[in-house]
């Protein structure tokens, strides 16, 4: 979901991605590359996101992610569910306080 | 080469040593961490290999991470495919194996006179007319 989020603002190649996570969240989450890649490629694979290269440098070429219709609609799916497990989970818990 | 792009080179193999199987997938990954690590390099002008290891993790941690977001089944299906290429391979090269010792066999009897239809009489009918018409045989 945080990665779909992270593209839905803009195209974003895989380092990028992992050192935006870090800097976002202060170094509190780190998103191994062996976790992301994965990821990206079930994404690319379900249609969510389509990937080009830029060239950058003299041989290098970077691999940038886009977030493609599919994927948004994913990404609103997971975070209507992401609200209501919260919602649920902090319900449970302001319960719990009352009773305190 | 420079001795960063060396041990680069040589954290890869580990990497990649460390998959369960071959495919496109992880060689995809392998390209994609090379790339990765290439901007962690050029972003933070690193002199030393070991910042690129405290980054990432070490070989192991980064191949385990990879294969338990993997899907085993994806695993699974493609070392299977690879036995069955495998033994289909190894079918092959015994029938082909099977053909030319066969091929080798024949020209063998051949070059040694085995199996040569010489055509010239049957010598049985030969004899019996030359003893009937008591001709001399020898």
């Amino acid at each position: 979901m945080l990665v779909l989020h992270l593209l839905s603002k803009e195209d974003m190649y895989g380092y990028q991605i992992t050192h935006t996570l870090e800097e976002m969240t202060d170094g509190g989450y780190t998103l191994l590359e062996g976790t992301l890649y994965p990821i990206l490629y079930k994404l690319e694979d379900s249609g969510c996101i389509t990937s080009y290269g830029v060239k950058s440098g003299a041989r290098r070429v970077r691999k940038y992610y886009h977030l493609e219709e599919p994927g948004i609609r994913r990404y609103k799916e997971m975070l209507k569910d992401y609200k209501f497990i919260t919602d649920c989970i902090f319900g449970v818990l302001s319960e719990d306080k009352s009773h305190e | 080469m420079s001795n960063i792009e060396k041990e680069k080179t040589i954290y890869l193999r580990e990497i990649k040593s460390l998959m369960l199987c071959k495919n496109k997938l992880t060689k995809q990954f392998i390209a994609d961490m090379s790339e990765s690590i290439d901007c962690f390099i050029a972003d933070n002008n690193v002199s030393d290999f070991a910042e690129v290891i405290g980054h990432f993790g070490s070989a192991e941690d980064i191949s385990r991470s990879f294969l338990a977001k993997t899907d085993l089944a994806y695993i699974v299906k493609r070392m299977k495919i690879k036995r069955i290429i495998l033994t289909c391979l190894l079918i092959a090269l015994a029938l082909w194996g099977a053909v030319v010792g066969f091929a080798a066999i024949d020209t063998y009897k051949e070059n040694r006179g085995y199996g040569v239809e010489s055509g010239a009489f049957d010598s049985s009918e030969s004899l019996y007319e030359n003893y009937t018409t008591g001709e001399n045989v020898t």
